[in-house]
């Protein structure tokens, strides 16, 4: 009885539980005035007609004012509610990128093509991809895709005919090839530095091999503690042959590199 | 006793009352405009590379049986696949076809997620139902298997578990529902390489299709199917191909499905309260007729004893 009151009350609400009440109330007073077809009489026909006659119009109107009520959940889409938040993307598994390296893609494109092509819709500024590309389905832009669809788009641009059905994601992505290099432990761009001073580090262009860069420059402080700079042990140099003093800064890679 | 005139009082009331219930029904739904923030998807067909990511991480999110083969497998697009038919246990299948150039162009499959649901309509107990977030939704406790949503869908997508004895459910894409109410974008666009699946607000994402068609007029076809069909569905698409080339149902029409039933069934609730009273008011009448006519044979034959 508990599962079929809550069934009634749960699909339709109260007022379709009412329209049974009704219906077993109205058999009921069926089958009175059936058993007293032979015995009636005028004054019992008054009694039950003024006790049913409003019994029938009270229910008729509750169950009007209920479907009136609640007849906004019936058509579906109820009030909006849903508060304009940013949806988090969960980190999705992606096959790690093994075609080439960032320098190399770089020394490639850069015959190819001009940074513009690439680098686009920033008044000719070179921004990394990240920096206008963050968000995916981000509600204030929507048209504006996050860093994994741009960058794919980007490709897509020229090399469209690659691209089609899930063979062709090999031709770049090849699956478990980890990474056998050591990540640096350090922010991508460390001391907030712009992406416009980008020489200030890249002194040969872009190009360099990014170890030289990281330990010619970081070293320059960091060795000797200038300004306050987090003192690396001076025998840093000897790190070839002392790996311990490497973990630091480099931690194993999880393996994959990034997009 | 009840006179005449009080039984045509309370006929007419109940009659009057039939006549207003009905109206106020009428015109509530024909009011329907939703949530206006409910969520939608954009399918950018020019975009998708057939890469298949979506069916892999549809699989992933909504604990489907492992397919027959992976989903790398490109040979699946040798037939016209539709979603969650004998072996195909899918929420989500991507199909190739081909433009007049010879190139491929993928169609996404899945539940449109109509705003106004012929599911939702047909479901006789509200298991199919209209979500305020946007996705259409099943309620599996509600759910008696009747089976109608099925023959409902214009876009013939809810399946049945006829392979599941004690437990069937009926199976379509919820759009990650449970995704959703978390915050979380649906598993297929999150995991699409490219965003041609895009993630949004219904309103935002039908302009952003008609600013994508009107910046690249040449590219793009002038049509967003599923602003209008079927009285406007979640589930928008774009794309350079005309889309009755793409085997999308084209004469869906766009009025939305519960229209063509709705004036008959807001009777039905009406027609079960006032008919019985009605009509018991005309038996009581009649039968009260007869009694009297009774009453006065048996009163003239006392007198014509007393005579």
């Amino acid at each position: 009885m508990k599962t079929l009151l809550e069934y009634l009350t749960f699909v339709k609400g109260v007022g379709y539980l009412l329209i049974v009440v009704y219906l077993f109330g109205f058999l009921a007073f069926w089958h009175l005035i059936q058993s007293t077809k032979y015995l009636i009489h005028a004054n019992k026909v008054k009694r039950i007609m003024s006790v049913a006659v409003p019994l029938v119009l009270m229910m008729f109107g509750g169950i009007a004012v209920i479907a009136f009520v609640t007849n906004g959940n019936h058509s579906g889409v109820a009030t909006p509610t849903t508060s304009e938040s940013t949806f988090g993307v969960n980190t999705s598994e992606y096959l790690p990128l093994a075609y080439v390296s960032a320098k190399h893609l770089h020394e490639v494109m850069k015959t190819e093509v001009s940074c513009e092509t690439c680098h686009h819709n920033s008044n000719g500024e070179i921004h990394a991809c990240k920096d206008c590309h963050g968000v995916p389905f981000d509600p204030h832009n929507l048209s504006k895709p996050g860093l994994k669809a741009a960058i794919h788009e980007r490709c897509m641009y020229c090399h469209k005919e690659v691209f089609g059905g899930p063979e062709s994601c090999k031709l770049c992505h090849t699956q478990g090839l980890p990474s056998t290099a050591l990540a640096i432990n350090a922010p991508a761009r460390p001391h907030e530095l712009m992406w416009e001073d980008c020489n200030k580090c890249h002194k040969k262009g872009i190009y360099q091999n990014i170890k030289i860069v990281y330990h010619d420059n970081c070293l320059m402080c960091h060795l000797k503690g200038i300004a306050g700079a987090a003192k690396i042990p001076p025998d840093h140099t000897d790190y070839t042959n002392n790996v311990n003093l490497c973990q630091g800064c480099h931690k194993p890679a999880s393996g994959g590199a990034k997009a | 006793m009840m006179s005449r005139r009080d039984f045509l009082k309370i006929g007419g009331s109940l009659l009057a009352g039939s006549l207003v219930g009905d109206h106020g029904m009428a015109s509530a739904a024909k009011s329907f405009t939703g949530n206006p923030d409910r969520y939608g998807m954009l399918s950018d067909l020019t975009r998708c590379i057939g890469c298949r990511r979506c069916e892999a991480a549809c699989n992933k999110a909504n604990n489907l049986p492992e397919p027959k083969t992976s989903f790398e497998d490109e040979s699946v697009f040798e037939e016209k696949r539709k979603p969650y038919v004998a072996d195909v246990q899918a929420y989500t299948v991507v199909n190739r076809y081909y433009d007049s150039n010879g190139k491929p162009v993928y169609r996404k499959v899945q539940c449109m997620h109509c705003d106004e649901p012929a599911c939702a309509s047909a479901c006789p107990v509200v298991a199919m139902k209209k979500s305020k977030e946007g996705p259409v939704i099943w309620n599996e406790d509600v759910c008696f298997g009747c089976r109608y949503c099925i023959v409902a869908c214009p876009f013939h997508v809810p399946a049945y578990e006829y392979s599941n004895a004690f437990t069937p459910k009926v199976q379509k894409c919820f759009m990650c529902y449970h995704r959703i109410s978390e915050g979380i974008v649906p598993a297929c666009a999150e995991a699409c390489p490219v965003e041609a699946i895009t993630f949004g607000k219904r309103s935002e994402l039908i302009k952003l299709a008609w600013t994508r068609i009107l910046s690249e007029p040449d590219k793009y076809i002038d049509h967003v199917y599923g602003e209008h069909e079927a009285g406007g569905t979640g589930w928008l698409y774009i794309s350079g191909v005309p889309f009755s080339q793409l085997d999308f149902p084209m004469d869906v029409g766009t009025t939305p499905y519960p229209e063509y039933t709705k004036d008959f069934l807001s009777m039905v609730g009406l027609t079960l309260i006032s008919w019985p009273a009605l009509f018991g008011g005309i038996y009581l009448m009649s039968n009260h007729r007869a009694e009297n006519v009774q009453d006065e044979v048996v009163d003239s034959e006392k007198e014509e004893d007393k005579l």
